[in-house]
């Protein structure tokens, strides 16, 4: 079964004064398990849009979106935040952690809100995923004590904890340095390896993009590209 | 659900401590003053009751009621006699009757002088009027059989006759006749209906008659202090007295009474009133700051929203619903007051037991302002709280994690 399956999306924006803008023109897509994606494309193209839709945090004008085999393009508010919170682990390019929140808490976030575990299970939860991202020692520390990198590793263990569907990265190395951009990229990557993962990844940056399998080029609001990163970029050499 | 958000809203509270305090203050000082002031009301009201109810409750004062143009010259101004006061000693409920005849004149000690008012009476007046003794004897039955010249002077008296001498002992003069001080009464201040203690020169009832009063023969009197048993009810015995001096004083059915019964009760219950509406008046005042207080929540909660929208975007991404982003800024809201109301309370019961301690005057614990100061943290909560936190929940989580 595919984890997303996105057919004939479209989506309009409706400006002041009466003006129409196509910003995706029907748009198929079909992700399946396992698979390391990267989503590129110049800015204004639709990529952010794109992204919004398939983080069930927009909906489209049109079309279907099918993710984990539920059909979440007619949802209610609080039907998305349910899907978010249980299918989809969410990485930032800015990190977005609680600054005034322990390690442990910002991990545990997701987990509080599905009523799943006890407070005491979560904080256990959000531990082992800290373990996992080899930040364990720093449980009780704030985000704002450790450095770019190991916050994003955070954030990831954060995406993790509620065992998502997939993992959608929107420009996780944004805010890294070259070298701390390759650790994050090489964890992803044995993520998907190891763990049979699926990661959508949203970036402009081409040796970014290059961790993933398979890219999805978004040009002018259409999938100008669709297909193994190597041979895209060889193509553009 | 409700147990996680309130642990969310209180790490929120705690994440913050210096905000959560400076809005905290407001609510502090508002509750504060809000109890200090019902507690100084009712202090008010407790002394009021204290000074009258004791002296006040179970007296009664008879008055002569003649219209001063409807006697002829040679008669006296006053109907009720001593043998009136006499006879209603035994009358049944009646504790104690004492005879007034007063005058007012100047006493003289030397160069010195003083307008005095002379008040003659029996000892039994004491009890009427919760005076007290300073020092040396109350005027005892000899005196007042005898109609001696022995005096008791209020405490201005003595002070202005005698202000570098013991006056205990001495003697002065009014209208030429002396006068032996027997007796200094305790100072009193200012009087609260009846006669003012403090210019009081009292002597034996016979004595003002014999010496001030030109009606002696007619044994007339200006009033009479009647303090009536504790069980007896204030409507029952006025009647009753009514009914036993309109037959002593062979009136018919038509002529209106010829004395007039005033009782201290309705006076007492008049300051009571005062004292209550005192108190709610300065209860209201207080209010005024707690309702700034409440503003200053409503501010910090809708900065603390745009301050936190990119929280509130995160939160929203990772799968918060609506209603558990709105409930936990109104629990935070809610908190805060909560916590000012019981610190407020604690500082203001702590504060006024203070200040009843400093002033040496029991300040009365009641329940209500806790009662209210709950009611108020919880409507005050809400109240401050559901703008900004239908403000949160309405943020759309893509433009909120936009926000820098």
């Amino acid at each position: 079964m595919s984890v997303i399956e996105i057919k004939n999306v479209c989506k309009t924006y409706y400006m002041d004064g009466g003006m129409k803008q196509n910003v995706l023109k029907g748009v198929n897509l079909t992700v399946e398990k396992s698979e390391f994606v990267s989503i590129m494309g110049p800015s204004g193209s639709g990529k952010s849009t794109f992204m919004n839709i398939l983080g069930c945090l927009d909906r489209p004008t049109s079309g279907k979106y099918f993710l984990g085999g539920k059909q979440v393009s007619g949802m209610s508010d609080d039907e998305l935040a349910h899907i978010r919170n249980r299918m989809i682990g969410f990485v930032f390019q800015g990190f977005n952690l609680l600054m005034r929140r322990t390690l442990t808490d910002n991990v545990a976030l997701p987990l509080i809100y599905d009523n799943r575990l006890t407070k005491e299970e979560e904080l256990a939860r959000a531990k082992e995923m800290l373990k996992l991202v080899g930040l364990a020692r720093f449980a009780d520390r704030f985000p704002n004590q450790i450095s770019g990198g190991m916050q994003q590793r955070v954030a990831i263990a954060r995406a993790l904890v509620n065992n998502p569907e997939m993992i959608l990265a929107d420009e996780p190395t944004g805010n890294l340095d070259s070298k701390t951009s390759d650790e994050i990229m090489t964890f992803f990557q044995q993520l998907n390896k190891e763990q049979g993962i699926t990661i959508v990844l949203v970036t402009h940056e081409p040796d970014v993009a290059q961790y993933a399998k398979r890219l999805v080029r978004i040009v002018d609001g259409n999938i100008e590209y669709d297909g193994d990163v190597k041979t895209y970029m060889e193509q553009q050499k | 659900m409700i147990k996680a958000i309130l642990h969310e809203a209180c790490l929120s509270m705690t994440g913050n401590k210096l905000r959560s305090f400076l809005t905290t203050l407001g609510i502090i000082i508002g509750v504060c003053a809000v109890v200090m002031m019902v507690a100084a009301g009712q202090t008010v009201q407790n002394i009021i009751q204290e000074r009258f109810v004791a002296m006040g409750s179970k007296l009664l004062i008879i008055r002569s009621q003649r219209l001063r143009t409807a006697v002829r010259k040679s008669e006296p101004m006053t109907s009720i006699t001593l043998d009136d006061a006499l006879a209603l000693k035994r009358l049944n409920g009646i504790d104690v009757v004492a005879p007034v005849l007063s005058a007012s004149a100047q006493a003289v000690n030397g160069s010195r002088n003083w307008q005095v008012s002379i008040l003659g009476t029996t000892p039994d007046y004491m009890k009427t009027a919760n005076w007290e003794l300073e020092r040396g004897r109350m005027l005892n039955e000899q005196d007042i059989r005898r109609g001696t010249s022995n005096v008791v002077i209020g405490h201005e008296v003595m002070t202005e006759l005698f202000p570098y001498e013991d006056a205990l002992g001495q003697t002065f003069r009014i209208k030429k006749q002396p006068f032996k001080i027997v007796g200094i009464l305790k100072e009193k201040g200012s009087s609260t209906g009846g006669a003012n203690q403090d210019a009081s020169v009292m002597m034996p009832l016979k004595t003002v008659q014999q010496r001030f009063n030109r009606y002696a023969k007619l044994n007339a009197i200006n009033h009479m202090a009647v303090k009536f048993v504790e069980t007896e009810d204030l409507n029952i015995i006025e009647q009753r007295i009514t009914r036993f001096l309109r037959a002593r004083h062979k009136l018919g059915d038509d002529d209106p009474d010829d004395f007039r019964i005033h009782n201290i009760a309705e006076f007492v219950e008049n300051i009571k009133l005062i004292g209550t509406v005192l108190a709610i008046l300065l209860a209201a005042i207080a209010s005024i700051s707690l309702v700034v207080g409440s503003i200053g929540i409503v501010n910090m909660m809708l900065v603390s929203v745009t301050e936190r929208t990119r929280e509130i975007g995160i939160r929203k991404a990772l799968g918060a619903p609506n209603d558990w982003i709105m409930l936990q800024f109104l629990f935070e809201a809610i908190l805060i007051s909560m916590i000012g109301s019981i610190i407020g309370l604690v500082l203001g019961v702590g504060l006024s037991q203070l200040g009843g301690y400093i002033y040496d005057t029991k300040v009365p614990f009641s329940l209500w302002p806790v009662v209210l100061s709950f009611t108020v943290a919880i409507v005050v909560g809400v109240v401050s709280g559901v703008f900004p936190a239908y403000k949160a929940m309405k943020l759309d989580p893509i433009e909120a994690l936009r926000y820098q």
